[in-house]
């Protein structure tokens, strides 16, 4: 009921309203506004991050592969290969490389690449991360920001300088030969550098390497530095014995090149400057001392000489005071009649000299060098080819002052040089001189003198082995035989009177005679012997002086006739010893003996006819005169001493003069007959001081 | 079944038309006007006007998403020695080219043939649910019940990205690990699938209707 009163409310019109256009749109929609947001600020990230593609050209690219290989820089990946082609010529490989976008403007025009291999070499093994990895491309540039670029010449080697190693790069050059590249720079046994690939000149003559020393050691290096290479070994035999010098096993096996500031204020060293490469340290340093440390040139002057001689050489020394100033840079011959008045070829020498070496100062310049010169040759300073080893022949330019030179001048006009007057060349001809010394030698007569020698001694030995010398003992006892006849007479027994009175005169005699001795004595006749025995021995300490000279000369004495002249010698004592052998001369002294018999028999008489006492007065001053001998004699052991000492000098010269030559064992006979006289000597001395009255009495 | 004799009959007569509204989850029907079912409580619409645009925008989404997936790398291998990285198609080739043809088949379907074949039969279904079309309804009914069903396979790579990341992890030696293209590939199925969801299959048969009378009159 109610349900039907119930009543329905007309269904109310709902006009829809217009819908407004943001309603109309869903929220969904901002998914994909927000994906392309993403995915265009992705995109706009990415294309803002990708650095530019830079192109290398590279001769060899074995191994570098399109998105895998890497480029590196101070070994960082700082890019990637993207592709890699060939350049339109085909010779070379093209390698695309995109780089990081906040490194491009570090790749300037220096910038550098290379592929990095394994590679084992003398000095050690390098690269050998990419035996696994693979190579890669190693960049370096520096830190400063200069125009991007996008072609490159890769290089077919690592650079010297990587991007990890600061220093200083410069050029190495030589006429000959330089070392492989990589050999290392030593410098006191440490590296300090590397060599490059050495190549040659472009007119071929020589070859040059780039080179660097590496950052902390480059102030080591002016451009008073000189280099030389150290490869291998070097082998000398001089006065220290047997040298074998290397510097390190390293650079034994590849080699190596050391260096050596030789003087202080150089100006240091720079990019691209140029050094040469000394063959040894010698070389090096004479370089310094001509060239110095670059700031002072050298100047160059001419010289003329007269003679035309061999052995100067370019390169030879020009000294001064025996200080090397230069050295000879070149050497012509002249032939100009006009100035010399004849067709005589002369030797023109170009010459350079260094006048900080000269003493003028490190600032001194041409001008100074040549005021210098001008006025010490008006003084007298001349040009002059001397003798620089007395073994090669080599010559060397020595400045000297020549007193009282004829007057001269430096011509500072000449052309193309100044020219320094020259003076006479004083060579010592080593050969020349010698060869006259020996000339001397041979002329002496020395042939004359033997066979004058040889005759005198065939003619002593005829005289001992005459029949007339023979027979004087003979005929000595026939004489003494008259003698005792003579005794035995009657005239003589009577004689006893006669005697006293010939005994005073006797005593007057032997007081003349004492007068004498002590005369003798007074003058120090026998001090002056032993002086002069001095000055034999003087003579003697002289003689290893003169051995030289008399080696030579008696080298030829030896071989003429000494040998003779000892054989004659030895016939004459062969034929003395015979003519003291024979009977007659033995039987001398029986005679004698018996002659004195009678003589004592008469002198007993003569004491009994009272001429003792006279006599014993006589023999009393004969005793003084006596000791006075003795007091003479006494000196004697001391000349004896001295004449052994004299003997023994010379056999010790002779000893060291040679123990087995001729000469030597004729000379030590000599000198063991010299040792025997000095021996009697001696004796008689020894015996004439136990008995001093012999030498009166006779017994 | 009502509806299904009507059609059949020729004339069609709709939910719409009857005045009523069907629930999408629990398919209880409601008169017109109620806004949340009495049984299931979701949101009752007769259609949703929104529909379409929902499609579009999370179609456009999966598009943009399905680019940066096919062209950065899905699978980064690192061994010893090398270093690779394989984008969808690139691995599916290198599979190919090892003889591994069958593998690079399922790739090539589940990564590329049935992604790209969604994005064309969503971008189909909403242009003629809008335009019309000449195939007909019920062939695109079906069409949407195949996209909705097969969309979740195509996770597939995203899974195998995932295991052997998760497996193959030896340090040095090899590892796997996803590239980029692993999010944004996931990212890309996301989007297609949730398209297909906003997708109102209802909206087929309205564009029936709607062409009917003019093709009668």
């Amino acid at each position: 009921m109610s349900d039907h009163s119930t009543p329905t409310p007309d269904p109310v019109p709902v006009e829809e309203g217009k819908p407004k256009f943001w309603e109309g749109i869903s929220f969904i929609w901002m998914i994909p506004i927000l994906a392309l947001v993403v995915a265009l600020g992705a995109a706009w990230n990415n294309f803002n991050q990708q650095g530019p593609l830079i192109e290398i050209t590279f001769e060899n690219a074995a191994g570098v592969k399109a998105g895998e290989t890497e480029l590196r820089f101070r070994d960082i990946r700082v890019g990637l290969v993207e592709n890699v082609g060939f350049t339109d010529d085909l010779k070379q490989v093209r390698v695309g490389v995109r780089v990081s976008k906040d490194l491009a403007e570090f790749i300037d025009s220096e910038s550098q690449f290379w592929v990095v291999r394994p590679e084992v070499s003398a000095q050690g093994v390098t690269g050998l991360d990419t035996v696994l990895s693979g190579v890669y491309i190693q960049g370096t540039w520096d830190g400063t920001a200069g125009g991007f670029q996008t072609e490159f010449a890769g290089l077919s080697t690592a650079p010297l300088l990587g991007a990890d190693r600061e220093g200083i790069q410069f050029t190495l050059r030589s006429p000959e030969s330089l070392p492989t590249a990589n050999t290392p720079i030593l410098y006191k046994g440490l590296q300090v550098g590397q060599v490059g690939a050495a190549e040659i000149n472009e007119d071929g003559t020589g070859v040059a390497a780039k080179a660097v020393i590496y950052a902390p050691y480059t102030t080591l290096v002016t451009t008073g530095t000189r280099f030389w290479d150290v490869s291998g070994f070097s082998f000398s035999l001089g006065a220290a014995g047997a040298q074998i010098n290397f510097d390190s096993f390293a650079s034994l096996i590849s080699g190596g090149i050391t260096f050596d500031t030789m003087g202080s204020g150089g100006a240091p060293l720079v990019n691209d400057a140029a050094f040469e490469l000394f063959a040894d340290e010698e070389t090096a340093r004479n370089d310094f001392l001509v060239e110095g440390d670059g700031e002072s040139n050298s100047v160059t002057l001419t010289m003329i000489f007269e003679q035309n001689l061999s052995g100067l050489s370019a390169g030879a020394p020009v000294e001064l005071g025996g200080l090397r100033v230069g050295e000879v840079a070149s050497l012509t011959g002249l032939v100009d009649a006009d100035r010399f008045g004849d067709d005589n070829v002369r030797l023109m020498t170009t010459m350079r000299i260094n006048p900080s070496r000269v003493g003028l100062g490190d600032q001194a310049g041409d001008e100074d060098l040549l005021d210098f010169l001008s006025r010490r040759v008006a003084a007298g300073m001349r040009g002059q080819l001397t003798n620089a080893s007395l073994l090669t022949g080599s010559l060397k330019i020595r400045l000297v002052d020549v007193p009282n030179a004829p007057e001269a001048e430096l011509i500072r006009t000449a052309e193309p040089y100044p020219i320094m007057p020259t003076t006479d060349a004083e060579i010592t001809d080593v050969a020349t001189s010698a060869q006259g010394v020996l000339q001397r030698v041979n002329d002496l007569p020395i042939e004359e003198v033997m066979q004058s020698a040889i005759a005198f001694l065939d003619n002593a030995t005829a005289l001992v082995g005459s029949q007339a010398l023979q027979e004087a003992p003979e005929e000595l006892r026939g004489i003494l035989s008259g003698v005792r006849g003579v005794v035995e007479s009657d005239d003589v027994k009577a004689i006893p009177g006669q005697v006293s009175v010939v005994l005073k005169d006797l005593e007057q005699i032997s007081g003349k005679l004492n007068t004498i001795v002590t005369e003798i004595e007074r003058k120090g006749v026998v001090d002056q012997l032993i002086s002069s025995i001095d000055s034999v021995k003087t003579a003697a300490d002289g003689l290893p002086g003169i051995v030289d000279q008399a080696s030579a000369i008696l080298d030829d004495a030896a071989e003429v006739s000494l040998k003779t002249l000892a054989d004659r010698t030895t016939e004459l004592l062969a034929a003395a010893n015979a003519l003291i052998d024979q009977p007659s001369t033995r039987a001398l002294p029986q005679e004698l003996n018996e002659a004195l018999a009678q003589l004592t028999l008469t002198l007993e008489e003569l004491r009994d006819g009272g001429l003792v006492d006279n006599a014993n007065a006589t023999l009393a001053s004969a005793r003084d005169a006596a000791s006075a001998v003795e007091e003479a004699t006494k000196l004697l052991p001391g000349i004896a001493t001295q004449l052994r000492n004299v003997a023994n000098q010379a056999a010790a010269t002779l000893n060291n003069y040679g123990r087995e030559s001729a000469f030597s064992r004729e000379t030590s006979a000599a000198l063991r007959q010299i040792e025997a006289a000095a021996s009697a000597i001696e004796r008689l001395a020894r015996a004439i001081e136990r008995n001093p009255n012999s030498l009166i009495l006779g017994r | 079944m009502v509806c299904m004799e009507i059609a059949r009959a020729g004339k069609r007569l709709t939910a719409r038309d009857a005045g009523l509204v069907a629930c999408r989850r629990c398919a209880r029907v409601w008169p017109m006007g109620q806004a949340r079912c009495g049984r299931c409580g979701s949101h009752l619409e007769s259609r949703d006007a929104r529909s379409l645009q929902k499609v579009w925008a999370w179609w456009i989404a999966g598009v943009i998403a399905y680019i940066p997936a096919n062209l950065y790398p899905m699978l980064k291998t690192n061994t010893l020695v090398s270093h690779t990285e394989n984008t969808i198609i690139g691995g599916a080739v290198e599979l190919a080219h090892h003889g591994s043809f069958g593998v690079a088949a399922i790739i090539l379907i589940a990564s590329v043939l049935i992604p790209v074949g969604k994005f064309l039969a969503i971008a189909f279904l909403a242009i003629g649910a809008r335009r019309g079309s000449s195939v007909p309804p019920r062939t695109r009914t079906h069409m949407f019940e195949i996209v909705e069903f097969i969309g979740r396979w195509s996770m597939i790579d995203v899974f195998v990205v995932a295991i052997l990341s998760s497996l193959v992890q030896l340090s040095v030696v090899a590892s796997i690990q996803p590239g980029p293209a692993a999010m944004t590939f996931a990212l890309s199925v996301i989007c297609t699938m949730l398209s297909a969801q906003a997708f109102d299959p209802r909206l087929i048969w309205d564009a029936v209707r709607r062409q009917q009378p003019r093709k009668t009159s």
